[in-house]
């Protein structure tokens, strides 16, 4: 690396600590938009592979990446100050570490959303299953506990700066910030099983999801134009398969 | 509209004894203070703005409160820990000042009256530390209870109040950005969507906003009932001014010129106008002071510090207006493992520092390096107290013997609310900074300063009540 590229490394590191954190989503999102979706497939997914190993690895790496591309850019906060509040040479494993336990809840989230999505799908097709989750998503914008959520997405928390301590606190936090995450985010991330991985609606969940973050005094047009935007989104997936 | 002109109190104080500017105030305010808590014009309502509970704010038998929709739109809004810090307390101040010249003008005083701060840091001012004779008297010059006088501070024994020298430090003007990375806040506060309450103080914000909150104490002492004490909203002028003095301070300061700060995106400023009607600001709307809406200009907005020298020439300060993410993230030398309680007594904490690795080592004063102590996630019960805090002081010696290792003070103001969950609360506590590059050059040339080593001692400036109990989550050095 010539000294310029590693200067302005170093100034990346330096300024930008989550930098990877965010390419990362971005990786995610170019893999999961070129991804073949089954957004007009009634069914989910080819009955025959539906309940194989196959289709659960199938169904768990796209979650997985949806999380990563979704739900990472809405840590970046987070990520950002678990780095500033690490030792240089320990910022990118407090990074990995927070994410990893940030992971582990969405990924426990996401094998329970996937097995009730493959019971459901066996006692009635995808466009009832489609319109009972957008309805849970909607009613979900108005639960009292989707208030705590988000208050809760911004707590912040205390770590040991070094060791294994240090490691396992910041896994804790992650944990409980993708807990409160996904008490947050979990019902509409439910209406992509129905509709895959659609370009679309993933767009829209993620730009709902940051601006439901930020405002943290949520007044009625909030709401209104959040639960306008989840049904606009779910409507037109479908029709516009990306 | 003409621009009229806010004064310090002493000033008028000296001017003559129950000017008639602090007469009127407190003519005022017992007007605002007989509406109902359910009038958006009322004492109890305005305060209720800033922060309410219901076990803390008083209520007439009964009295209705006002709706659930309300409440949740306009009560317990404050900014705090937030670049939204200054600009929404100016909106605030408006606003309250705007309702209670209307009540002046209805009692028949003046149409220009204007609100008054309290300029504690005027160091031409002997008295500058003490409240004038119109805050602590029990009665107007007509004989009537005196609303100015609040029977809940934190009385001393002659009948005013302790605010101290270091509570009123004003180096928080020397910092050079208005916004910066939580570890290193800047000016006025890190990037947040709304913050009622949380995250972490600028620099202003911390001292000596926080401190004089806590000085004074009884309503002052907590977010929930600051706004039911008439000095809260001298105190938060005085805050106000001292942004302006900060913009006019050499060599150029600026404020933020991102869209989200100019239109408060991930926020919503409601607010009720002097006809009780709703109103919505942002703060673009309240940049320049004697200009509409605002219409109000300081008497002093001279500098009280002597000439900034290089300023800016620190790495995290990124230029004038420069957004915060440009400024690289100071590193953090050393932090404790564990949270380390704060009480009645001395208390201590042990960092074990490594050696910077991107931060220039050495003496500070001689390259840009500058040193941030952080006190992150304070959390706890109980009244807000300042503590002094001292770097290296040995073992069981008396901080107050070691002036010269004396770092700063800091305040709990707000920690037990911003403890708590619901609301606008997140229960992530309060953290503040305390920039101590000066004091770490100190011990350094005093041969104090141990690379390896860091013993951060906290010291109560007044008696804390035996049912306090907090702790701060962890304390950390940073050099950047």
């Amino acid at each position: 690396m010539s000294p310029t590229a590693s200067g302005y490394s170093s100034r990346l590191q330096r300024t930008y600590p989550e930098w990877w954190v965010l390419l990362i989503s971005a990786i995610a999102w170019l893999v999961l938009l070129s991804w073949p979706n089954h957004a007009n497939d009634p069914s989910m997914c080819p009955p025959i592979h539906r309940g194989q190993a196959s289709w659960w690895f199938e169904q768990s790496l796209g979650w997985l990446l949806m999380i990563i591309a979704m739900m990472f850019p809405m840590a970046t906060s987070h990520v950002r100050s678990v780095a500033a509040r690490s030792f240089w040479n320990r910022r990118n494993r407090a990074i990995s570490t927070f994410l990893l336990g940030f992971l582990s809840t969405w990924s426990v989230m996401g094998l329970l959303m996937v097995g009730a999505g493959a019971w459901l799908v066996k006692w009635t097709d995808a466009a009832v299953i489609t319109v009972f989750t957008l309805l849970v998503a909607v009613g979900w914008q108005f639960a009292p506990w989707k208030k705590w959520a988000i208050l809760a997405c911004h707590r912040t928390r205390s770590f040991a700066p070094r060791g294994w301590r240090g490691d396992w606190e910041l896994i804790c936090y992650g944990a409980f910030h993708g807990y409160a995450c996904s008490v947050s985010c979990i019902a509409m991330m439910a209406l992509m099983l129905p509709l895959s991985h659609n370009g679309l609606l993933m767009i829209t969940i993620t730009g709902v999801g940051l601006q439901e973050r930020t405002r943290m005094n949520r007044r009625n047009r909030d709401l209104i134009l959040t639960v306008s935007l989840i049904v606009a989104g779910a409507a037109t997936a479908p029709i516009l398969a990306v | 509209m003409a621009v009229r002109t806010r004064e310090e109190i002493w000033k008028l104080h000296n001017a003559t004894p129950w000017h008639s500017t602090l007469l009127w105030y407190a003519q005022g305010v017992a007007a605002m203070q007989k509406r109902a808590i359910n009038d958006p014009l009322s004492w109890r309502f305005q305060a209720a703005v800033h922060g309410f509970h219901p076990s803390a704010t008083p209520f007439l038998p009964g009295e209705t409160k006002p709706t659930s929709a309300i409440q949740a739109k306009y009560w317990n809004q404050c900014q705090h820990g937030s670049w939204f810090f200054l600009p929404w307390h100016r909106m605030y101040l408006h606003h309250f000042e705007k309702i209670l010249m209307a009540e002046i003008a209805a009692l028949g005083g003046p149409q220009d009256w204007a609100l008054p701060y309290w300029n504690y840091s005027n160091a031409s001012n002997p008295h500058a530390l003490e409240l004038p004779p119109e805050f602590t008297a029990a009665k107007l010059p007509n004989g009537k209870p005196n609303p100015l006088r609040v029977a809940q501070r934190a009385w001393n024994a002659v009948g005013n109040v302790d605010v101290f020298p270091s509570d009123v430090d004003l180096s928080c003007l020397k910092e050079t950005n208005f916004d910066g990375p939580p570890v290193a806040p800047g000016f006025g506060g890190p990037q947040t969507g709304f913050a009622h309450s949380g995250g972490t103080s600028g620099m202003l914000e911390s001292l000596p906003h926080n401190n004089v909150h806590g000085a004074v104490g009884g309503f002052m002492g907590s977010f929930v009932t600051a706004g039911l004490d008439p000095l809260f909203w001298v105190h938060h002028a005085n805050i106000d001014r001292l942004w302006e003095v900060w913009l006019l301070r050499p060599p150029v300061h600026n404020n933020p010129t991102l869209v989200k700060w100019l239109q408060a995106t991930g926020a919503t400023f409601d607010f009720y106008d002097s006809s009780g009607t709703a109103i919505t600001m942002v703060p673009k709307d309240v940049l320049s002071t004697s200009a509409s809406p605002l219409y109000y200009v300081y008497d002093d907005v001279t500098d009280p510090l002597a000439p900034a020298v290089g300023a800016g020439a620190g790495p995290a300060a990124a230029g004038p207006g420069t957004p915060v993410t440009s400024a690289p993230v100071p590193e953090l030398l050393g932090a404790t493992a564990a949270a380390v309680p704060i009480g009645a007594g001395v208390s201590t904490a042990q960092l074990d520092l490594q050696p910077p690795q991107q931060a220039q080592a050495g003496t500070l004063a001689a390259s840009p390096v500058r040193a941030f102590l952080n006190l992150e996630n304070i959390q706890g019960t109980g009244e807000a107290v300042n503590y002094a805090v001292y770097l290296n002081v040995p073992a069981g010696a008396d901080p107050k013997d070691y002036e010269r290792h004396r770092a700063g003070s800091v305040s709990t103001f707000g920690v037990h609310e911003s403890s708590q969950t619901g609301g606008h609360q997140t229960g992530s506590g309060r953290s503040l900074v305390l920039e101590v590059t000066d004091v770490v050059d100190r011990l350094s040339i005093d041969g104090n300063w141990d690379p390896s080593k860091l013993q951060v001692t906290f010291a109560p400036q007044r008696a804390v009540p035996a049912s306090n109990n907090m702790k701060v989550g962890r304390v950390s050095l940073y050099f950047g």
